[in-house]
């Protein structure tokens, strides 16, 4: 199915956004903050992988 | 039989986009299939994603596959009561061909750091199965099936798994989907030829395949290879010929589904292999399609009447599943874990424990411990 020059140009760009590391205020951070942020963008960039079929 | 839909399983992971996206713009991926329920996480769908589902979506070449319903779960639990709203509620924002779930019960105390494993073949859990697929069918309104699985606890289990899927599906007029790697993992852990297994599926209610890849783990003692369904490497060149010796013996097949991970797909050459083999598997459907005439779709049409009364339930098995996935998450050793089972309620039961192959119990404890770790 073709899909428009739009969409996939959004996509590509939605791509780079969470493939990115985060470089906002990080300084700011204690490094327990800095672990759980971490923590949080990687669940975001990985969402659950599928487990569901067994042998997984 | 219709015409073939070569489809990617696609889900919100930059790699697997990534690898997805020349496939998109070239119009090569026919369909995609979407594991709607994995984005637990989320609060929204990023408006980018949604711009990809809903196209698919209102070409009609959107299915929907879920992971955690946790179908076989003894006690019926609120987060499957959840779950059947939120589809409820997904389908009526996207349009799906199909739902599909999985076989099996989840371990683990939310089914999100689970693993799904196998239950006994019984009457009783064959009518919670049967239940519970009306309400996922009342919940979505659409054609479902359910796919077989690739963990058996014992060659006894893996010879009967087709013929319990043809009288799970019966009262839904659902379908299966054949995953092909699921099968090849049965095939090497249980020493059965391909053609033998294949022939005990219910061919007739295939509506989709899937292909994906995995990777061998030495058993401990180091004495054979367990092939584990883990869809983070290429698919094997026997699966291809599954492919092509499983197609002509399946009327009703619609969609070739072509399925792997992120974590499997972090690098070029990574992504340009799995876009080989979803050319490959294109190019095998292509074959067929050139033949086609008029699409005559089976329907597989849900009944009209929701199901009635309160889920069935069998506390009996809810406290044996509660046991076995305490012993599996937390046996310090394969011998711990045995001597754990033959003093639990699962001793002498239909569970048939004194039957499991030792090397299924031990990936089944690497499993369920991998899976109760993830946070």
């Amino acid at each position: 199915m073709k899909l428009s020059k739009i969409l996939i140009g959004a996509i590509m760009a939605g791509i780079a956004i969470q493939t990115l590391p985060s470089c906002s205020k990080d300084r700011d951070l204690t490094p327990q903050q800095k672990e759980a942020k971490k923590k949080e963008e990687e669940k975001k960039r990985h969402m659950d992988p599928c487990p569901a079929c067994g042998m997984g | 039989m219709p015409r073939l839909l070569s489809t990617v399983a696609c889900n919100l992971d930059p790699h697997l986009l990534g690898a997805c996206l020349p496939l998109f713009e070239s119009g090569e991926a026919d369909a995609i299939e979407w594991s709607f329920d994995a984005l637990y996480r989320l609060d929204a769908l990023p408006d980018w994603f949604h711009g990809l589902i809903n196209a698919f979506s209102e070409g009609n070449r959107l299915i929907g596959h879920g992971i955690f319903f946790s179908l076989f779960s003894g006690k019926w639990h609120p987060e499957q009561e959840t779950w059947l709203r939120e589809l409820s509620a997904v389908c009526r924002k996207y349009r799906f061909d199909h739902i599909t779930e999985h076989f099996g019960f989840m371990t683990g105390q939310d089914f999100h750091h689970g693993a799904p494993l196998n239950i006994p073949y019984t009457d009783a859990a064959l009518r919670i199965g049967q239940d519970r697929l009306l309400r996922i069918a009342d919940a979505c309104g659409r054609p479902v099936g359910l796919e077989n699985l690739a963990f058996s606890w014992s060659v006894e289990e893996v010879r009967r798994h087709g013929d319990f899927l043809d009288q799970l599906m019966e009262p839904v007029n659902g379908f299966i989907i054949l995953d092909l790697h699921n099968l090849y993992c049965q095939v090497a852990n249980f020493d059965l030829p391909f053609e033998t297994l294949a022939a005990l599926y219910p061919l007739h209610r295939v509506r989709e395949i899937h292909i994906s890849g995995g990777r061998w783990e030495p058993s401990e003692d180091r004495s054979r290879s367990i092939r584990r369904d883990t869809h983070d490497d290429s698919v094997p060149e026997e699966v291809f010929r599954y492919l092509e010796n499983i197609i002509p013996q399946c009327p009703h097949l619609r969609y070739l589904v072509m399925e792997q991970l992120g974590a499997g797909l972090e690098t070029e050459d990574s992504k340009t292999a799995f876009r080989a083999d979803f050319r490959r598997m294109a190019a095998i459907a292509g074959q067929w399609n050139v033949t086609k005439g008029d699409e005559i779709l089976h329907p597989f049409s849900p009944p009209a009447t929701p199901p009635q009364g309160a889920p069935l339930e069998d506390l009996a098995l809810h406290q044996q599943q509660t046991e076995l996935s305490s012993i599996l998450e937390n046996a310090p050793s394969f011998e711990a874990a045995t001597h754990a089972l033959q003093a639990s309620s699962l001793a002498q039961s239909h569970w048939q424990v004194e039957q499991w192959s030792p090397h299924m119990l031990e990936t089944a404890i690497r499993i369920a411990q991998k899976w109760m770790k993830k946070n």
